[in-house]
């Protein structure tokens, strides 16, 4: 079922891909950032909803109906909880709206690296896995094997820059796309938060504890996982950015040290 | 207010922990995906008539053809960092080099006659750590030199003639493509087939190239077969065989498969026999005359083993299979797992390596009934 839905299709778009750019020098890099693309524009309308769900829970925070509420009962939370939730009703929102696309984001990674290492077959078990799962209208044996060197990577391994001493805990050396990984990843986070006044907001509290928890997760997987799968945090993080910028709903105030706080008050 | 601040605050701990957990979660799917990559490889098996040497994971195996008991293991202990997959190859001289395809990519060669007392574990004659990625395939002795094909598009040309526990490479000749396929020799030249759909041809002494490397149109993980009128046969991704004349580098179409062929066919008498990944399992004359092809049960990954009467041959679905010159089957033995490991004899044995299955090898009778089966104790 896994295989079926997610690994080969996966595995043979990156392949297709592959194939228009054969000879292109870092032709399987330029393919996992084509892919993350169109895993971005198939999921666009996703977060469109999802930034829209933040904005409208950023404007709820100045609601005088929404202050009223939490005030009146704030002893009592079960009641809270109600007259929150007929709120949000009534205003047609999602409080979990912001978290879909992150929820989403996990299959998509997990089957993306194990079609990367799929794809890139460094062992003879591999490749068996890469011949039953390519579609016969690809002409893969001509492909096959797949160039995995992009820029100073090697797609099939975890990234680093040599460094002239040994550091036990970088035994890759620099890990240079971990720390773009946890920026970009940062930055993306940041730049959607909620601005809150109210320091029990439950989303905005959810939203400040993924901002700090998804870099430092996201770069650990770049540290410890084949870079391809670095490259695709990275676009899908640039993506994401820009698609916040061009929609008008980044919130680059909340870079800013207090920003979020800052925003608040406007 | 505080009962209110503290079931905020446990709401949202539990949310935090729900957070955490979907992390870690993730981060062990990518774990698991990582690890089965490396470690999960069929095994490499070879035999001097008295001992089976088994190349299985982090543990190459000597095991006795005689009663399937364990001689020694090596490394004694496991670490991640050795992975043994490639095919033992045993020197004139008894010693018997490994190539690890973990992190430590190291070919090494132990002396089964020097056994440590406390490890049980053969001592290490000498060890090269000169290439830069794995050994998947096994090295080619001719002479006094070892012509080893690594993963990083490098035949490495060791020296047997010297006493040094450390080698470093006489030569070291680049491919491009990973080299997956043990080399073969007729003698004159040695044949290097490489992923990236190449075969070349180089001079064991000046290392020169015969002829123009020669593309088969698909990546080729097998051994070309040497003939003994030294004619070259080999099968590659481009779902075919093609027959090489050594002298000229002239490669011509053989035989056309249905799917890719991964191993070298073998030769009994004026027949060539092979398998390829659809299942199928072709016995084909020398000439180019197609005899028969038949398809049993699953991918045929490895070379078939020629018997006194028969060929033998094993699936991916776990079977082995003994057909007779006619094609027709002789006797069949579900081992169970997936062999993709060619078949091996010694002593009236026939030596089969499962993956995944409950045991690492099993010996057959020439009937086909299981003798014994091997199961490392820890």
């Amino acid at each position: 079922m896994w295989n079926t839905f997610i690994i080969y299709p996966f595995t043979n778009v990156l392949l297709w891909i592959y194939s228009l750019l054969a000879g292109l020098p870092g032709a399987f890099g330029w393919s996992i950032i084509l892919f993350t693309i169109l895993i971005r524009a198939i999921t666009w309308p996703l977060n469109a909803q999802q930034l829209k769900g933040a904005q409208a829970m950023q404007e709820l925070q100045n609601d005088k109906d929404w202050q009223a509420i939490q005030k009146k009962y704030a002893k009592d939370r079960e009641k809270l909880a109600q007259e929150q939730m007929r709120v949000y009703k009534e205003k047609g929102i999602n409080p979990f709206g912001s978290c879909l696309p992150t929820v989403i984001q996990f299959p998509i990674i997990i089957g993306l690296y194990q079609s990367i290492i799929r794809a890139l077959a460094a062992t003879p078990l591999g490749l068996l896995d890469l011949a039953r799962s390519i579609y016969p209208s690809l002409s893969a044996a001509a492909l096959i094997p797949l160039n995995s060197r992009f820029l100073w990577m090697d797609l099939g391994r975890p990234e680093g820059i040599p460094l002239p001493f040994d550091v036990s805990f970088l035994p890759n050396g620099f890990p240079t796309l971990a720390l773009v990984v946890a920026v970009t990843t940062f930055i993306q986070s940041k730049l959607t938060m909620p601005a809150t006044s109210n320091p029990g907001d439950q989303t905005a509290a959810m939203s400040n504890t993924m901002s700090i928890y998804m870099p430092l997760l996201l770069g650990y997987f770049a540290l410890t996982f084949a870079s391809g799968l670095s490259v695709y945090f990275i676009t899908s993080n640039l993506l994401g950015i820009f698609q916040y910028a061009v929609t008008g709903r980044a919130n680059w105030r909340n870079l800013l040290p207090g920003g979020n706080k800052q925003a608040s008050g406007n | 207010m505080i009962l209110y601040l503290r079931r905020n605050d446990q709401s949202m701990k539990s949310k935090k922990i729900y957070l955490l957990f979907a992390m870690v979660l993730g981060a062990l799917l990518l774990s698991g995906c990582s690890r089965a990559g490396f470690s999960n490889s069929w095994p490499g098996l070879t035999t001097d008539g008295e001992i089976a040497y088994l190349a299985a994971g982090q543990h190459v195996y000597a095991i006795r053809l005689s009663d399937g008991s364990e001689i020694w293991r090596y490394p004694s202990k496991a670490t991640s960092s050795l992975l043994f997959i490639a095919k033992p190859v045993i020197t004139p001289d008894g010693m018997i080099l490994l190539g690890s395809a973990g992190s430590d990519h190291r070919l090494v060669a132990i002396d089964p006659t020097r056994i440590n007392v406390e490890t049980n574990a053969p001592e290490e004659t000498w060890i090269f750590s000169g290439a830069a990625d794995r050994w998947i395939a096994a090295p080619l002795i001719l002479g006094d030199k070892v012509f080893a094909p690594n993963a990083d598009g490098h035949l490495y040309v060791l020296s047997l003639g010297d006493d040094l526990t450390t080698k470093t490479a006489e030569q070291k000749i680049e491919l491009g493509g990973a080299l997956w396929a043990q080399p073969a020799s007729d003698g004159r030249l040695v044949y290097i087939p490489t992923m990236n759909h190449y075969l070349y041809a180089v001079d064991p002494e000046s290392y020169e190239f015969a002829w123009p490397a020669l593309n088969l149109g698909g990546a080729i993980p097998g051994s070309p077969l040497v003939t003994p009128e030294g004619e070259l046969f080999l099968g590659s991704f481009a779902s075919e065989v093609v027959r090489i004349t050594p002298a000229t580098g002239k490669m011509d179409p053989f035989i056309s498969t249905q799917g890719w062929v991964w191993d070298s066919p073998t030769l009994v008498e004026d027949t060539l026999y092979f398998g390829d990944l659809d299942g199928y399992f072709y016995a084909v004359r020398v000439s180019g005359e197609r005899l028969w092809s038949i398809q049993p049960d699953g991918p045929v990954v490895g070379s078939p083993l020629a018997m006194s009467d028969y060929v033998v041959f094993v699936t991916e679905s776990g079977t082995v299979y003994a057909v007779d010159p006619e094609g027709k089957i002789v006797w069949q033995h579900e081992a169970g797992g997936q062999i993709y490991t060619s078949p091996v004899t010694g002593s009236d044995r026939l030596l089969v390596a499962p993956m995944n299955a409950e045991f690492l090898l099993a010996a057959l009778d020439t009937n086909g009934n299981r003798v014994w089966t091997f199961k490392p104790e820890n």
